[in-house]
């Protein structure tokens, strides 16, 4: 600990009772990511002039700065609420593994059913196969240097996971990641991480889900890397549901193979400052990548979807499609940006945000940007944002139906055409479940 | 069914209604008719509840009970059925699952069980064939994407579904074609029985062929200010509004 200083001391309290901060993991390369993580920390700190980069331009992170947070000691024996037992009695989380506070909970665990097909396994208890696969490719996919979150999830860097689909391997039923962060009398931080290496021909899902009951200010910043090979699927649903003083930044890097697909549904609601950040590097020809999204806002929410997508090579396919629904004096922002490479002929791609306002004090910045460098491509993007009018409300009201279960009709026809996209109708209908328990 | 004492309504600091009375009973059809700026979409919205009216004097009263303070969910519950003058159109919300939370939610407030989804399907059917919708609408999102005439069929279906006692028809004739204006009529004849009331507005005499109504009102400048029978409304296509200035 003796590496800690002042920068450290100004966010993080409690670090001296992190046991795993003084010990060394077995794998090297965890061991080399906490460093440099560490290093660049505290080389750059929060650096004050992040709120002017285009990067953040939109979102201040200094409130979090501005907080000191503690990593959780031990994991305090955690009671499921009836919203947890109704998450782990779904049966699109058959197979799951429930992370509280940052460490496994071994008791609401369960992948026995699918671990034919593919290895996972926490960082702590790994065998040699899987040392090796961290080894190789654990943080290949961050950029440490350049992004602050990456570079502190890396620094504590503990009981991350690592999901290794087998070549070939088609999994349909869903690997299901809950993380719970609990309310407890300290600011919680947690940095989840999780490593996905789908290798060739094979199709798996995963449900990523951050749920907090924090009622203090509480930060979560997880990092996932994910490397889909050669004609491997991968359909990735993610949902954050956040508290009104929670912070959430998530990190999600994903590298495509030839001829593999990402398909992802992104749900976010609540937080008081949420950053989503999704990179996409279509590295090899004939990848394609279809990203949905849904964010809800209310009160003083602010919800944040940052999303890059890299076209490398030709025949490359992407689809970005995001609706908000914002109430109150929220905010949301999306930001995305297609970037297609000068050799990358043959690309398609196209983006979409569409804003549903129920306020008139709500805020959205919604910024989608193509940067093309090749002639021959076919892309298209655009962004709305549109009021919902007192007329709409009073035409559903003059029919009996009152002004919550008219709000709510809407709020849910505006998602179905998200949430339809779903392909899996468990899947789907799981993501109702959550939207109807949060709707606003 | 419906009475309305003395009532004056504005909007922010304009007022439009100056003293209206107009009593409605069972069995009965009126039409109020009236120039451009007259105020009888007011008086239609605010039967109905539309939120931005304002009362300042008055009372109106459905089935005697007053009904200024209710939401218009409410009233509708009551049996009062607004057919809009522009239908609005509701992006991502089916038509189906509209008119049938629409009709549960009223069933349910008559202590009647929902009708299961094909008993729903069926009803649906037979109405928009007899309304002449095309059945390619109903699978879309509730009016988005309609032409004017199509809005206006998706109006009298809502209503022959709801069966309301009181359908108070904002302008429905406005824009329609010939067969379109017939089939209204027909809507409201059909509907019509000895236990409700429908209240056409309109600026025309037109659906009047179709709909014979037992009192037609004339609303200038925000007051009634003639009364008949069918009669008054040929009168008033024959010699304009004009000629009720010129005699009141």
């Amino acid at each position: 600990m003796n590496k800690i200083n002042n920068i450290i001391d100004d966010h993080f309290e409690n670090l001296d009772q992190i046991k795993f901060l003084n010990t060394a993991s077995k794998i090297s390369k965890i061991n080399e990511l906490r460093k440099s993580g560490m290093d660049s920390f505290l080389k750059y700190g929060f650096p004050a002039e992040i709120s002017n980069s285009e990067k953040w331009k939109f979102s201040n992170i200094n409130p979090i700065a501005r907080e000191k947070f503690s990593l959780v000691p031990h994991a305090p024996k955690y009671t499921t609420t009836s919203f947890d037992n109704k998450l782990m009695n779904h049966p699109a989380n058959t197979n799951r593994l429930v992370f509280i506070n940052g460490e496994l909970d071994k008791n609401n665990t369960d992948i026995s059913s699918i671990i034919d097909h593919c290895l996972i396994t926490t960082f702590n208890s790994t065998n040699l196969e899987s040392n090796e696969i961290i080894n190789n490719n654990l943080g290949n996919l961050i950029n440490i240097e350049n992004d602050i979150f990456s570079a502190i999830n890396s620094a504590f860097l503990n009981d991350g996971l690592l999901i290794y689909v087998k070549k070939g391997a088609q999994i349909s039923q869903p690997i299901s990641i809950i993380f719970i962060t609990t309310n407890q009398n300290i600011k919680i931080a947690t940095f989840p991480r999780i490593l996905v290496i789908c290798e060739e021909d094979s199709t798996s899902s995963i449900i990523e889900g951050h749920i907090s009951y924090s009622n203090q200010p509480s930060l979560n910043a997880p990092v996932v890397e994910i490397q889909i090979n050669n004609n491997a699927n991968l359909n990735h649903y993610r949902y954050m549901i956040d508290t009104a003083k929670g912070f959430h930044i998530g990190n999600t890097k994903v590298s495509l193979g030839e001829q593999s697909q990402y398909n992802s549904l992104s749900f976010s609601t609540g937080s008081k400052l949420a950053r989503n950040a999704v990179e996409i590097n279509m590295n090899e020809k004939y990848s394609y990548c279809n990203l949905n999204g849904l964010y809800i806002t209310k009160d003083k929410n602010h919800i944040d979807n940052h999303i890059n997508i890299n076209h490398k090579n030709t025949h490359t396919k992407s689809n970005i499609f995001y609706k908000g629904i914002l109430k109150d004096s929220s905010r949301a922002v999306f930001s995305g940006r297609v970037l297609v490479e000068r050799n990358a002929q043959k690309t398609q791609a196209t983006q979409s945000d569409k804003n549903l306002l129920l306020s008139p004090n709500v805020r959205i910045n919604t910024k989608p940007s193509l940067e093309i460098y090749a002639d021959d491509v076919q892309c298209g993007h655009g962004a709305t944002a549109s009021y919902f009018a007192d007329d709409a409300m009073f035409y559903m009201q003059s029919r009996g139906i009152n002004k919550k279960a008219s709000e709510q009709l809407l709020i849910k026809g505006f998602a179905n055409e998200i949430l339809e996209q779903i392909p899996s109708s468990l899947i789907r209908k799981f993501f109702y479940d959550i939207l109807i328990h949060r709707s606003i | 069914m419906l009475q309305i004492e003395n009532l004056h309504v504005s909007i922010g600091e304009i007022q439009i209604l100056k003293g209206i009375n107009l009593t409605i009973n069972s069995g009965e059809i009126h039409a109020i008719m009236g120039p451009n700026g007259s105020g009888k979409s007011t008086l239609a919205n605010v039967i109905a509840g539309k939120p931005e009216y304002i009362i300042n004097e008055g009372t109106i009263k459905f089935d005697n009970v007053l009904i200024h303070d209710l939401t218009p969910d409410k009233r509708a519950n009551m049996g009062i059925f607004l057919a809009f003058q522009y239908p609005v159109e509701l992006p991502g919300i089916p038509m189906k699952q509209f008119i049938k939370t629409a009709l549960d939610v009223k069933l349910k407030s008559q202590n009647i069980k929902e009708t299961t989804i094909r008993e729903f399907n069926k009803i649906l059917k037979v109405e928009s064939e007899n309304i002449g919708i095309n059945p390619k609408l109903i699978k879309r999102s509730v009016n988005e994407g309609f032409s004017g005439g199509e809005k206006k069929r998706n109006e009298m279906l809502q209503m022959a579904l709801l069966k309301p006692k009181l359908s108070v028809l904002d302008e429905t004739d406005s824009g329609l074609d010939i067969d379109a204006l017939k089939t209204v009529g027909q809507s409201v004849n059909k509907l019509s029985t000895n236990q409700n009331a429908t209240l056409i507005v309109t600026h025309y005499q037109r659906l009047l062929n179709y709909v014979k109504p037992t009192r037609v009102h004339v609303l200038i400048d925000g007051k009634i200010c003639k009364s008949g029978d069918a009669q008054l409304s040929k009168d008033l296509e024959l010699k304009g509004y004009n000629w009720i200035k010129s005699i009141t």
